[in-house]
């Protein structure tokens, strides 16, 4: 390179800070994770155990915590044409662990219990 | 300072659905994005260089992103610049992936070295497969604004 031609060339640095939505893809999963079944006992034991200790910490109360609570009132089976995948209850149990208390004041409301769109992967029946 | 950004296919049902169905038209999470590009060439010629973003979620489940990118820069008198770049966005958080990313923006240089940036950011990534494909494929259009800081060097 000639001292014209480096006399010619530049350096740029810039930083940047974005405020903006979507690079961030959401709980997407690991590209080549398999399709495999959710086991029942395994989500409903998991899920009960989340419920129960936002209950605990979000200071609610009620059946419906009383249930997450109790050992011996665990679901095993999903519904009847439910079939969901590993992935379904991961996104949903992440979904619940990372609810606010508002969230889970909504989720455990003992008149309309809201539940997360993740974790809505069973039809109705 | 903030954009829109729509994900393409949702068959988890991820937050938040915009379309008639959770699986259907869905906005991702806001971020922030940080980024450092580094750019050589003719002062006003095309410019050639590399980029590095850290983006991270601010809503929702939380997720990392580290972005290595090339980086092609043009500057459009004093005031004005356009940039481009070719990544591959690795995510960390939750599980690990991998996609890619193109991108095309502009910044205006309110000052010598600080002005305001814009992009159009599209990303395409395979995640966890379902009952119909073995990878689901999520393509990502977002829209970013932010601040830049530029600092050029004459040799």
């Amino acid at each position: 390179m000639s001292a014209r031609q480096f006399r010619l060339q530049s350096w740029t640095i810039v930083v940047v800070v974005v405020f903006g939505v979507g690079a961030t893809v959401g709980d997407v999963g690991s590209c080549g994770q398999e399709p495999t079944d959710l086991d029942a006992a395994t989500f409903f034991d998991l899920k009960a155990r989340i419920e129960c200790r936002k209950c605990a910490d979000c200071r609610l109360a009620g059946k419906l915590c009383d249930d997450a609570c109790d050992e011996t009132a665990l679901v095993t089976t999903f519904r009847v044409g439910c079939r969901p995948l590993v992935h379904d209850g991961e996104v949903c149990l992440r979904k619940l662990l990372d609810g606010s208390c508002d969230d889970f004041a909504a989720y455990m409301d003992e008149r309309s219990p809201q539940a997360p769109s993740e974790c809505q992967f069973c039809p109705l029946p | 300072m903030l954009g829109e950004g729509l994900r393409f296919n949702n068959p988890y049902r991820l937050s938040h659905q915009l379309g008639a169905s959770a699986e259907s038209l869905s906005s991702t999470a806001p971020y922030l994005d940080l980024a450092v590009g580094v750019t050589t060439g003719k002062p006003n010629g095309v410019q050639h260089g590399v980029r590095l973003a850290w983006s991270i979620s601010l809503s929702g489940v939380p997720q990392q992103v580290v972005t290595p990118a090339y980086l092609a820069l043009l500057r459009l008198g004093d005031a004005w610049f356009l940039y481009g770049w070719a990544g591959l966005p690795l995510v960390a958080t939750p599980d690990f992936n991998m996609g890619g990313e193109l991108a095309l923006g502009g910044t205006w240089l309110a000052r010598a070295g600080l002005g305001i940036t814009a992009a159009v950011v599209v990303d395409g990534f395979y995640g966890a497969g379902t009952r119909e494909t073995f990878a689901a494929f999520y393509p990502v259009i977002s829209g970013q604004l932010g601040l830049a800081v530029s600092y050029e060097v004459l040799p």
